[in-house]
């Protein structure tokens, strides 16, 4: 209840220096506002120290997390290998065992890359290769956009899933935030 | 053994059904799937950290349910495995057995000079067994002797020692010690059961031949089993015993009992060349005369096979992928091609080559992505705390200029002078009497003036709704007109806090000195620019590592390649070897059925 007040309390407050920061007509008024500003602004800026400060001690990690499972319903569609290149640099290729395949069969979920990654614009290329009751493999290749910012976790979830009449690697996307 | 049971049938309930949501969030819900992954791959111990943990987070009862099994079963799995270590307790130790790869890995390497010491430090019957192997490799016969015999006869490398010595006394000539060493081994214990007994009586064999003692040989082949892959090596003894005996009539069920096939190892060769001679000594040369046809017949169609393998590289490459990453399954002919092309000791070498250069490359490039991510890490710091500091000056030049506007309204707007001080005298005595209190100091005339103005400005905009005036809700409402909160001691400090940096800069201002948050820039600066300065010079090292480290990974690659290139090669080589010795075999055949034939012919002229 407490945090609900402290939440509509700062919520008006900056509202006010919101209006504040067009300033209203009159000198006093005009004066108030200046006041109010500057009562913002060091407010940010202890707030700004303080970050600055604890990045200092531990600057928190951009992150990019790449998992796998497989959402075929046919059981004989497995994975064969999946290659991983961000921004033109390899980051990850795995080879997929039998074992590892009944693993995703069952649900499970497998953590194909999880590193540190630079803020900005990323292009992910995904080459995969996927066969179907020990058929011929079959090349896929998939492009996945995204954009880093800093001390966030970026999670990408890579699916085989069944899409008309073909197979293909399909990516799903979320955020965290790290701090 | 009933929960095991259960837990198989839970297991297979639970792990059926694909992408059962454990529905919480995406996050805990990754976690389990993860777990599952993890179990299901055989990582019980990471299973059962992330299902430890996934039930500490607010989890819904079924989905508690399904990572507490989880969590019970990698538990479990664990359980099973360290009760089999347990039950293994009485073999060797595990330290024992991780000191027979390494002193084995080592000899297999030809590391004969790392083998020695390392052998007589750990003081174990594979120590010693392993020490005295890589005397015997490096020739010194007498010390090798001595460090065999030192293996004790309950070790289970005696018999491996016992064979060795054997082998020793035969290449001193004293075949009488070599007898004994053999027949010692075979009378105890300690070999009974064992693939080794086979390859002990063969070796007997050869030792009572080469002393002349040849029904004894005969008796000490013949012991040998038809079933065991060596009964080719002891047919052939036993034929050549039997020959100096002159007894060529019971070499010909002997030989026939071994099975050969097209294009025939070098034991087969020589059983087909002894069969048919035995036949001709016999006078059965229609048999020797169909024999050695059939054997040329056979060698014919092997020889375009062969000729096939060498020129398609396709077949080359199918045998080197064979070598290296192993088959699911294989045809008769490629067991039997895999077998003449492993007898090259030098594919074997090769092929480690290949898998070291490999296991070299992964571990090369595993660092190359570590200094990459540490780059990337490093790189977004120093962005970050640029841009920090960059927001920090900002801020601290916008605070400046709204104090010197605030100072240029001070000598006219700004001013109490000719404000009826009467209004809000009451209130501000009040109120700084409980701010002294509350801080336990003085509050300074400067903030004083700043005070009275704020409250100048609640009163004229008409707020009288702050009742207690000795606290300090009139100016919580001057920075917050909606303000409703009950004042706190913390929060009277903070405003205080604020409004004594307000006053304290602008008293700073008049004076021309640098404001609070001017005077704590410098310091930042040094501090974040002295972390930039340190982090660059990291990436650049960084940088050094990972061009060298790519640099290993290229020629880790090279040598990768040139090994596979070296080990095709090598391949098609042993292949031409093959078919050179069929081309030779072949010509002997020819030769002895020329034989048989001139032999029929001479008989149908005496005729």
């Amino acid at each position: 209840m407490k945090i609900l007040i402290a939440l509509a309390g700062v919520i008006i407050f900056f509202n006010s220096i919101a209006l504040a920061e067009v300033p209203p007509p009159g000198r006093r008024d005009s004066a108030r506002h200046l006041i109010i500003q500057l009562n913002n602004n060091y407010n940010f800026l202890n707030k700004e120290l303080k970050k600055l400060e604890e990045d200092i001690k531990v600057f928190p990690r951009t992150t990019l997390h790449l998992s796998a499972v497989n959402k075929a319903v046919n059981s004989d569609i497995k994975l064969l290998s999946i290659e991983a290149q961000d921004n033109d640099r390899l980051i990850e290729s795995h080879i997929y065992s039998a074992l590892e395949n009944e693993a995703l069969a069952a649900g499970g979920r497998q953590q194909l890359y999880q590193g540190e990654v630079r803020e900005g614009s990323h292009v992910l290329k995904v080459t995969y290769y996927w066969t179907e009751e020990d058929g011929p493999p079959q090349k896929g290749e998939t492009y996945i956009t995204f954009s880093m910012s800093k001390g966030m976790t970026y999670s990408i979830e890579l699916s085989l899933t069944e899409k008309e009449d073909n197979v293909v690697l399909d990516s799903s996307q979320f955020e965290f935030i790290n701090r | 053994m009933r929960f095991l049971r259960l837990a198989t049938i839970l297991l297979l309930v639970l792990f059926s059904r694909p992408l059962m949501a454990i529905a919480q969030s995406p996050l805990e819900e990754q976690q389990y799937q993860r777990a599952l992954y993890l179990f299901r791959t055989g990582d019980y111990l990471s299973s059962s950290e992330l299902s430890k943990g996934l039930l500490n987070t607010p989890l819904k009862e079924r989905d508690k349910d399904k990572a507490l099994l989880l969590l019970r079963l990698s538990d479990l799995k664990m359980q099973v495995r360290e009760d089999y270590l347990n039950f293994t307790g009485q073999s060797p130790s595990l330290d024992i057995y991780l000191q027979s790869i390494l002193l084995d890995t080592l000899y297999k390497m030809r590391e004969y000079e790392e083998v020695m010491p390392l052998g007589k430090l750990l003081n174990s019957g594979a120590s010693r067994y392993f020490e005295g192997m890589g005397l015997l490799q490096l020739n010194n016969l007498e010390e090798a002797t001595v460090a065999l015999s030192k293996v004790s006869a309950g070790d289970r490398f005696y018999p491996y020692a016992m064979i060795s010595l054997a082998q020793i006394e035969v290449m001193k000539q004293d075949l009488k010690a070599a007898e004994g060493y053999l027949k010692g081994l075979l009378s105890s214990p300690s070999i009974k059961g064992d693939g080794l007994t086979e390859r002990a009586r063969i070796l007997l064999g050869q030792v009572l031949f080469e002393r002349g003692l040849f029904p004894e040989a005969v008796k000490e082949f013949s012991r040998v089993s038809l079933d065991s892959p060596l009964y080719g090596e002891a047919a052939i003894g036993q034929a050549w015993s039997l020959m100096r005996r002159g007894d060529y009539k019971r070499v010909i069920p002997t030989l026939k009992l071994i099975k050969s096939y097209p294009p025939y190892d070098a034991v087969e060769r020589e059983a087909m060349m002894i069969l048919g001679y035995c036949f001709l000594k016999l006078g059965r040369v229609e048999e020797a005369r169909e024999h050695y046809q059939q054997l040329l017949d056979n060698i014919n169609l092997t020889e375009g096979r062969l000729e096939e393998m060498i020129d398609d590289s396709s077949i080359r490459q199918r045998y080197t992928s064979i070598l290296l990453e192993g088959a699911s399954s294989l045809t008769g002919e490629e067991q039997y091609y895999l077998s003449v092309i492993k007898s090259d000791p030098t594919i074997s070498d090769i092929s480690r080559e290949y898998e070291a250069l490999a296991t070299l490359k992964t571990a090369f490039f595993k660092k190359e992505r570590e200094s990459a991510e540490k780059e990337a890490y490093l790189g977004n710091k120093i962005s970050g705390l640029e841009e920090r500091l960059r927001k920090i000056e900002e801020g601290t030049d916008r605070s400046k200029r709204i104090l010197l506007a605030i100072k240029g309204k001070e000598g006219q707007r700004f001013s109490i002078e000719g404000f009826d001080m009467n209004d809000i005298t009451y209130f501000a005595t009040n109120t700084f009497s409980y701010w002294e209190w509350t801080l336990g100091r003085k509050v300074d005339d400067e903030t004083k003036r700043l005070v009275i103005l704020i409250m100048r400005y609640w009163i004229e905009s008409g707020r009288p709704e702050c009742r207690n005036p000795l606290y300090i809700c009139h100016i919580l409402s001057f920075f917050n007109p909606m303000w409703k909160m009950e004042e706190k001691p913390e929060e009277i400090r903070d405003i205080i806090w604020i409004i004594e940096r307000i006053s304290n800069d602008l008293m700073n201002i008049r004076k021309g000195e640098k404001t609070h948050f001017e005077s704590m820039l410098p310091g930042a600066r040094e501090k974040v620019s002295e972390i930039i300065s340190r982090d660059k010079e990291n990436i650049k090292k960084l940088g050094e590592i990972r061009e060298k480290l790519r640099k290993s990974i290229q020629e880790t690659g090279k040598g990768s390649e040139e090994s596979l290139a070296s080990l095709e090669m090598r391949i098609n080589e042993r292949l031409l070897k093959n078919r050179y010795e069929l081309t030779d075999f072949k010509a002997s055949i020819t030769t002895w059925l020329d034989a048989a034939n001139n032999t029929e012919l001479a008989k149908e002229g005496t005729k």
